[in-house]
């Protein structure tokens, strides 16, 4: 469920379209201009395909050397401005069950609380 | 994919602070995903780039898609990657930290200068840079603990854990890096780690004295620190030796010499560092041993500071890239530097505080304990945080003051060298129907007064701060003290005493409990109010208003101690085995005879504690006197620059009209007396009678500054007559005496001071309203010297 308004695509079992309301949540990968990649679900979006990532880990890309031992970082809540996103992955697992859920959880009326 | 950008165009440099002197480029001249392979995606994920592009360009301008549980309070703490401001990635990405090799031969001179910056390093985290913007910036330190997989062979400056670099015997310069150096990192890494540990108490607070994150890197937690000093000894020893074999060889000329000047200064630093950890390690050991320890960093420390002329630099040793390889969430932050010299004044001040702190033990009483802290928290500079929390933990071991008191013997100590209260009133057993009110009265007097001392080892700031949510634990102990002793069982502890104004059934009570608790409430009080002078929490308007009550608790305070005074007076001249005191007639007839019995056995305190008390109480009263004097002379001062134009007056409405609402001075006064508002007694003054007191329509500037210069002077005098009190008539003054004596020094500094701006003041010739709009008057307020309570002003025009 999002604060947009939504388009209302019919349902499509292929990942092809839809309301944007389905990559929420879903875990990304981010790829930026510079070979890093994070990875996170997704928060947040706008028109200019700036991401939020929350609970981000940043990934080197390979063959850069650096000090560090560890290929993976936890960098927390991160912004990708799009400007600097060079390609944008998604768990294809967790998109289509949301896609199938995509209506949302049902109003749960109170006979069937009790 | 040759440019920064995805969609081409380039982005706008921006300047970037956070690199220091770091070799960091300009993201600009970055070459793009072309040197690097993009690592592998794994299989379950699908590319859905351009899908999701066409799915944004559906959402509105402005609009924002998100998840149902995004707050805008979350959006705050987000870093923005490829922002050279925000993304301490990127600042790896483009470091050039990578190129300095930590296996690399380095000569003494240089290896000199990493040792003395490391410690600069250590001391800047000691005074409140985190440990990613200072000790962690070493790149050895980073190489060591990178390879550190738990056995302390393993914390090199090699590639791998397992490559350990063996340094010949022949290349002495290679001995310097992984021998020398080596041993230094692991001492500083073990200090920061044994610092850190005792440092994480309540009493210090993180963020605002010290960062203690060590963002998930390993401070050689678990690694021995015997196997550290054996080291640091091994270290110590193979340096001497060479030492030895330079001075035989007895080569002449200035690099020879500069040559044997670098050993020797290894060997202090590497001996200092052995002893700061020794000294930590025993942090809790016997006084004794504790200060035979220190005493020995004086001559380590001349040898270090007069052999660092010989460093040379070598900054790319240092790197702040290194917080685009921690597990940080903080966007890039500036190395925090210090001078090698502000360095060892930090380090000489360390030793110091704890050392001093160790004289908690040397007390003669409880009491002398009490004014040690309350010394202490005056002290300026405000002692550093491990300083701080090495007082507390030396204060109460093992639940128990030094080790041996309870808090109970202190709460009771203090009403004792307070109010001298009949010795009976503590060895009431459970026969007395108030033992269990007595006994729940003190337990929470403990409680309050132990938190005294916890809020006490704050910084000064905090301190202030949490002293206005203490007065109001101890306005209620004061609710409950008065009850318990206007019980009719416990009346029999304050007799009416007659006093020559008092006839017949009036008279006067000890009260010690509920006095004790005003007293201390009251001084608390005090402290708030005049802080707010110490720390510049007043603008120069307010001055008028903090000094008219600061001057009125003052007051307050003055009775009470007069009255507490009287009733030992009283107690003092009566005959030595009289149990006749003047009770008033019971009405409850059941408890007639016992009380008789009771008045008649009703022990009285020695003329000796009567004595201590009495002398105790006569020095609060000159305290109080002058700094009552002192206030009265600042106030009259105030006035006279109110009345003049050169500061606003308080009482009047702001002239910005649209302001008026919410900077009303009715509003104003109740915010700044908001602390107290809530306290029973003394009750704050309502707006209207301070305005009616502040009245300035029937003065004169010319004798405002007459009064402001006599009062002055009477303080003056009275801070000298306060400073030629006898030690033995110094109650509880044993730690203090010293610091004390300076404070008055600085009280009298501050009446002298004051009196010298009245001077300058009063050659201006003021009229009313001397200073509108045009002619300005700068005002400045002077701290340094001065008693911390009362800072003084200075006077510039501005044209």
């Amino acid at each position: 469920m999002t604060t947009t308004t939504s388009t209302h695509s019919p349902p499509h079992p292929e990942i092809k379209g839809g309301d944007i309301s389905r990559y929420i949540s879903v875990p990304f990968i981010v790829t930026t201009t510079d070979g890093r990649q994070f990875h996170g679900p997704l928060i947040g979006t706008d028109r200019e395909r700036n991401i939020i990532l929350g609970d981000a880990t940043e990934k080197l890309p390979i063959g850069f050397q650096s000090r560090r031992n560890a290929r993976f970082r936890y960098v927390g809540m991160i912004v990708v401005p799009g400007k600097y996103i060079l390609r944008i992955d998604a768990d294809s697992r967790a998109l289509t069950s949301k896609f199938l859920t995509r209506r949302g959880p049902r109003q749960l009326s109170m006979p069937e609380v009790i | 994919m040759g440019t920064l950008e995805a969609s081409g165009t380039s982005p706008t440099p921006s300047t970037n602070d956070a690199n220091g002197g770091d070799p960091t480029n300009d993201h600009r001249a970055f070459h793009g995903t072309s040197d690097f392979n993009i690592p592998p995606i794994a299989p379950n994920y699908v590319d859905i780039t351009d899908v999701f592009s066409k799915e944004t360009q559906k959402i509105k301008p402005g609009e924002l898609a998100m998840s149902e549980t995004f707050e805008l309070v979350n959006a705050i703490n987000a870093l923005e990657i490829m922002d050279l401001k925000m993304d301490t990635g990127l600042l790896d990405m483009l470091s050039h930290d990578k190129d300095f090799n930590t296996k690399a031969s380095r000569s003494a001179r240089k290896v000199l200068w990493v040792m003395d910056e490391l410690f600069a390093m250590e001391m800047s985290w000691h005074t409140g840079g985190a440990l990613s913007q200072t000790v962690f910036t070493c790149l050895y330190v980073e190489q060591a603990l990178n390879n550190f997989n738990g056995s302390v062979s393993s914390a090199h400056f090699g590639d791998e854990s397992n490559d350990l670099p063996l340094p010949s015997e022949e290349d002495l310069e290679s001995v310097f890096v992984h021998v020398v150096l080596r041993q230094f990192v692991l001492g500083i890494v073990k200090t920061c780690d044994l610092s850190r540990r005792r440092l994480q108490c309540n009493e210090i607070l993180e963020d605002e004295d010290i960062v203690t994150q060590t963002y998930s890197l390993d401070l050689l937690q678990f690694v021995p620190v015997a196997d550290i000093c054996t080291g640091l000894i091994d270290a110590i020893s193979k340096l001497k030796q060479l030492q030895t074999e330079t001075e035989m060889h007895n080569n002449p000329g200035q690099e020879a010499g500069d040559f044997l000047c670098c050993i020797v200064g290894f060997i202090s630093r590497l001996e200092l560092r052995l002893l700061v950890i020794k000294a930590l390690d025993s942090a809790d050991d016997a006084p004794e041993k504790q200060i035979e320890l220190l005493g020995g960093a004086g001559d380590l420390i001349r040898t270090v500071i007069n052999t660092h002329s010989l460093a040379e630099p070598l900054p790319a040793a240092f790197s702040i890239a290194i917080q685009g390889r921690l597990e940080c969430g903080m966007p890039p932050r500036p190395k925090v530097g210090m001078s090698f010299g502000d360095a060892i004044r930090i380090l000489e001040r360390l030793l110091s505080g704890t050392t001093d702190v160790l004289r908690v033990h040397d007390y003669g009483s409880l009491g002398d304990i009490t004014a040690y802290f309350e010394e202490f928290a005056m002290r300026r500079p405000t002692e550093l945080p491990y300083v701080r929390c090495q007082l507390f933990k030396r204060f109460l071991v093992n639940r128990k003051i030094v080790g041996k008191f309870s808090m109970r013997d202190a709460v009771i100590a203090d009403i004792t060298d307070l109010c001298c209260p009949s010795p009976a009133l503590f060895a009431i057993d459970d026969s007395h129907s108030c033992r269990q009110a007595l006994e729940m009265f003190l337990t929470r007097a403990e409680v309050c007064f132990e938190n005294l001392f916890s809020v006490m080892c704050h910084n000064r700031s905090r301190l202030r701060q949490r002293l206005c949510s203490v007065i109001l634990d101890w306005d209620s102990l004061q609710v409950d003290s008065e009850h318990l002793e206007s019980n009719h069982d416990m009346l029999e502890f304050s007799p009416l005493l007659s006093t020559d104004q008092t006839s017949g059934e009036e008279g006067l009570r000890a009260l010690p409990l509920s006095s004790w608790v005003y007293f201390r409430k009251l001084q608390i009080m005090i402290w708030i109010v005049f802080m707010g002078f110490e720390l510049d929490i007043y603008r120069l308007d307010e001055w008028p208003l903090m000094l008219w009550y600061g001057d009125y608790v003052l007051g307050v305070m003055d009775s009470h101690i007069a009255r507490i005074e009287m009733v030992l007076e009283i107690t003092a001249a009566m005959p030595p085995d009289s149990t006749t005191h003047s009770t008033k007639p019971r009405k409850s007839k059941k408890n007639k005879g016992s009380n008789a019995k009771l008045a008649s056995v009703l022990p009285t305190p020695s003329p000796q504690s009567i004595m201590r008390s009495r002398s105790w109480l006569a020095g609060l009263r000159s305290q109080m006197a002058a700094y009552k004097e002192l206030c009265q002379g600042y106030m009259c001062f105030m006035a006279a620059l109110v009345l003049a134009g050169c500061v606003r007056s308080f009482a009047v409405s702001h002239l910005d009209q649209s302001k008026k609402e919410f900077m009303s001075p009715e509003l104003l006064y109740k915010l700044r007396l908001k602390p107290f508002s809530t306290i029973g007694v003394p009750e704050v003054p309502s707006f209207e009678t301070y305005k009616r007191l502040s009245d300035l329509r029937d003065w004169q500037i010319d004798s405002l500054l007459d009064n402001a210069q006599i009062a002055l002077k009477n303080a003056r005098n009275m801070t000298e007559a306060w400073s030629k009190f006898k030690p033995e008539q110094q109650v509880n003054s044993k730690l203090v005496q010293e610091n004390s004596a300076k404070m008055r020094q600085n009280l009298k500094r501050s009446c002298i001071g004051t009196n010298v701006a009245i001077s300058v003041v009063r050659q201006m010739k003021l009229q009313p309203g001397s200073f509108g709009k045009e002619n300005k008057l700068k005002i400045s307020v002077q701290h340094d010297k001065f008693h911390p309570f009362f800072p003084v002003l200075s006077f510039s025009s501005i044209n």
